[in-house]
């Protein structure tokens, strides 16, 4: 059995179903396919998501627990790339299988040994450039491009504020231009799984959410919710394209990583733990050596421990547990402008297994809708009437503040696929690559933790 | 003299006086780190005890106080013909690695290199970088052409078989001689022992930490090391696994991917 799996970065079932008499396609999956909801995994952002879905793994086994982490031994930031990625993918296992396999912009995934072709995503730094260089060459003959564009430039992207206007256009054609390349390779190649994810979606709705969703505090209807429900119409039609473009017996899935939920204001985590007497300043800065807590910007709490870190302050069993305990208790209880922007912390322990436990946070906070943390790590200004909270942060919409994932479920739908009973499809990130290798008749190796999902092929999609 | 660091020198002088036959106006970059000061050492030699052109210090103001130190100290005893370049402008309004390490970076030391060389009309600039350093570094050439951009188009490189080194490039504005390329950091302080080349107080350890490679202050942090001078060094880098750069706060690479990210609200 041949799949096409067609992503789009951060596409929102809520959306989705607030548009659905726009989006005939989608429509046709509420009504003859499968509509459910994928759960993405803790932290729900895009380069742990993927990494779930390509490997079948939690993070505790594929080793990518953020965008930045700490490396292990040292203070340092690392961030997440394709090569700190600790395990097989998908495609690599079809490869072992001697199935071909077509990948395009899928985030996280960089240049692998596959038979096929593979255009790196998202944090890779061959972006868009194909291997190998005989579909390279094909591309710049037909296309006269040298890569696709997955994803905005990085100058634009820094000007959305002050030229949204561009920010759209540029939106617009980049993915109409990689469509129409990958709806080529889907046509011309040989291949057993061919791959697309879009990464617009994601890209627009952090930066244009309180246009689109009425819960936001600051929600607004102007020329922007159209634009982003345009977007979404695109969507669609992409999806149909490609529907129309395969044999009756390819199952097309599309699916997305995660979904949004508002963000209206940011915590200052390290003044939190400054406050608590954790972190220490010199000269104005976090000082990573005396601290005995710190966050790198995002819901992680990462602890100074001896022999674990270069100058460890916090001895490893119980004074560690007692750290760990003090921050949740304290966190718990603060309270801005009346409310609690937490809603739940977490040991890492809690959430992950695995043999990449020890270099993931110690600590993970999830915030309430409508919260993040702040992204810049660094303390800010001291200003105890706001108990350090950011307002007007540059994104509007999130997913990742750390965020429930119940509060950010993704979509995942087909009209090639039926449910072995009836029920609301809730499918973890992780159990899609199991799906997908069962319905390829494939061996699922042994040590991918996710369960492969009932699904069927449906023969006939007209029904 | 061991057999080895023999033959690191030689090919190095032999590329530092082919890049001085070759180009009009040559200058050496030098950081006050221990690899470019080994190569200013080489240069004495290769030119028989005076260096015959420019030596430009990038300073973005930010430097370790030791480093200022020593730079002075050898400038005067070896008799430079020192430059020091600064941008006056960012740092009066205020540039700093509070603004982004990224940003800080391009304009106090890119865009004071790119100045340098427009106002000087250099055509050519010796750089101390060694290609065990850092990833993207492997693929460098000796002889290596920037456009005026400072880009670098690595797939497109003049051959470099037999030791024949070309220096002809149409686009290029300028080019980047590196003499040291084949070095190890473990060459250049076993050169250092040898030859009695001054280097910075910082690389020793202190209190249990030293610097294994100097930078600016707020982006650079010293590792764990009871290394006290360059014996113990020595033995230390036979022995340690971790990176040289460890302590930089980050490398170019990621810095491309940091500015993205930033853009994008995720940093």
């Amino acid at each position: 059995m041949k799949i096409v799996v067609l992503g789009f970065d951060g596409a929102s079932p809520k959306l989705i179903d607030k548009w659905i008499n726009n989006l005939p396609t989608f429509k046709a999956f509420k009504e003859k396919g499968i509509f459910g909801y994928t759960i993405p995994p803790v932290p729900a952002q895009t380069p742990v998501a993927w990494t779930t879905f390509m490997t079948g793994k939690n993070p505790g086994n594929h080793g990518i627990f953020s965008f930045a982490m700490r490396k292990k031994g040292t203070y340092e930031r690392r961030i997440a790339t394709p090569k700190t990625l600790e395990a097989k993918t998908l495609f690599q296992i079809l490869n072992e299988s001697e199935k071909k396999v077509g990948v395009i912009n899928v985030p996280m995934c960089g240049i692998q040994k596959v038979q096929g072709f593979i255009a790196p995503g998202f944090l890779s730094k061959n972006e868009g450039v194909f291997f190998p260089e005989e579909i390279r060459e094909k591309i710049r003959l037909k296309f006269d491009v040298n890569k696709i564009l997955g994803d905005l430039k990085t100058e634009t992207l820094g000007r959305v504020k002050e030229d949204p206007d561009l920010f759209f256009e540029e939106v617009n054609h980049i993915t109409d231009e990689m469509a129409e390349i990958a709806l080529y390779l889907l046509q011309k190649e040989d291949w057993d799984l061919f791959m697309t994810v879009f990464m617009g979606t994601d890209r627009i709705q952090h930066f244009f959410w309180k246009y689109v969703d009425q819960t936001h505090s600051n929600y607004e209807k102007n020329k922007y919710s159209q634009l982003v429900r345009d977007f979404y119409i695109k969507m669609d039609k992409i999806t149909e394209s490609f529907l129309n473009s395969v044999d009756e017996d390819v199952i097309t899935i599309v699916v997305s990583d995660h979904g949004f939920c508002p963000v209206e204001k940011e915590v200052v985590v390290n003044n939190y733990l400054e406050e608590i007497g954790l972190v220490k300043t010199k000269n104005g800065k976090i000082d990573l050596e005396q601290s005995k807590a710190v966050s790198y910007g995002y819901g992680d709490v990462w602890l100074n421990v001896k022999g674990r870190e270069p100058f460890g302050l916090i001895k490893p069993g119980k004074q560690y547990e007692e750290v760990r305990k003090e921050i949740a208790d304290k966190l718990m209880l603060t309270k801005i402008n009346g409310q609690v922007p937490f809603k739940d912390i977490w040991k890492r322990e809690d959430i992950y297994t695995g043999k990449y436990l020890s270099v993931a946070p110690d600590l993970l906070i999830i915030f309430k809708k409508g919260w993040q943390a702040a992204r810049n790590p660094e303390i800010m200004e001291k200003n105890e009437l706001k108990r350090y909270v950011k307002k007007n942060p540059m994104w509007s919409g999130g997913h990742d503040g750390t965020h429930d994932p119940v509060d950010v479920l993704g979509v995942i739908c087909s009209l090639d696929l039926e449910l072995e009973e009836k029920k609301e499809i809730r499918i973890p990130l992780k159990d899609l690559a199991p799906t997908i290798l069962s319905l390829m008749d494939v061996a699922i190796p042994r040590d991918m933790e996710g369960e492969p999902f009932k699904l069927h092929f449906r023969k006939d999609r007209s029904t | 003299m061991d057999e080895h660091l023999q033959k690191l020198e030689e090919k190095s002088i032999f590329i530092l006086r082919e890049a001085k036959a070759e180009f009009k106006n040559l200058a050496i970059l030098w950081s006050t780190g221990k690899d470019s000061t080994a190569s200013l050492w080489l240069c004495r030699k290769a030119f028989f005890g005076k260096i015959p052109f420019p030596v430009v210090h990038m300073d973005t103001s930010y430097k370790f106080p030791e480093m200022y130190q020593f730079r002075d100290g050898i400038a005067k005893k070896w008799n430079l013909n020192l430059i020091v370049a600064k941008n006056e402008d960012a740092l009066k309004s205020g540039m700093s690695p509070k603004a982004g390490r990224f940003e800080c970076c391009t304009q106090l030391k890119t865009d004071v290199l790119k100045k340098v060389i427009e106002q000087q009309k250099f055509d050519a600039v010796i750089v101390s970088i060694r290609r065990d350093e850092h990833g993207i570094r492997g693929k460098e050439r000796y002889f290596s052409p920037r456009d005026k951009e400072f880009k670098w188009d690595y797939k497109d490189q003049p051959p470099e078989m037999w030791d024949l080194y070309s220096s002809i490039s149409k686009e290029a504005s300028h080019l980047r001689v590196h003499p040291i390329l084949h070095w190890t950091e473990l060459d250049t302080w076993m050169y250092v022992k040898q030859e009695g080349i001054p280097v910075n107080p910082l690389y020793f350890a202190k209190n249990g930490k030293r610097y294994r490679s100097l930078g600016c202050m707020p982006c650079t942090v010293p590792i764990k090391s009871n290394a006290k001078n360059i014996d113990e060094i020595v033995e230390e880098l036979k022995t340690t696994k971790i990176s040289e750069r460890s302590g930089r706060a980050q490398d170019k690479e990621e810095a491309y991917m940091m500015q993205k990210l930033r853009a994008l609200g995720y940093m």
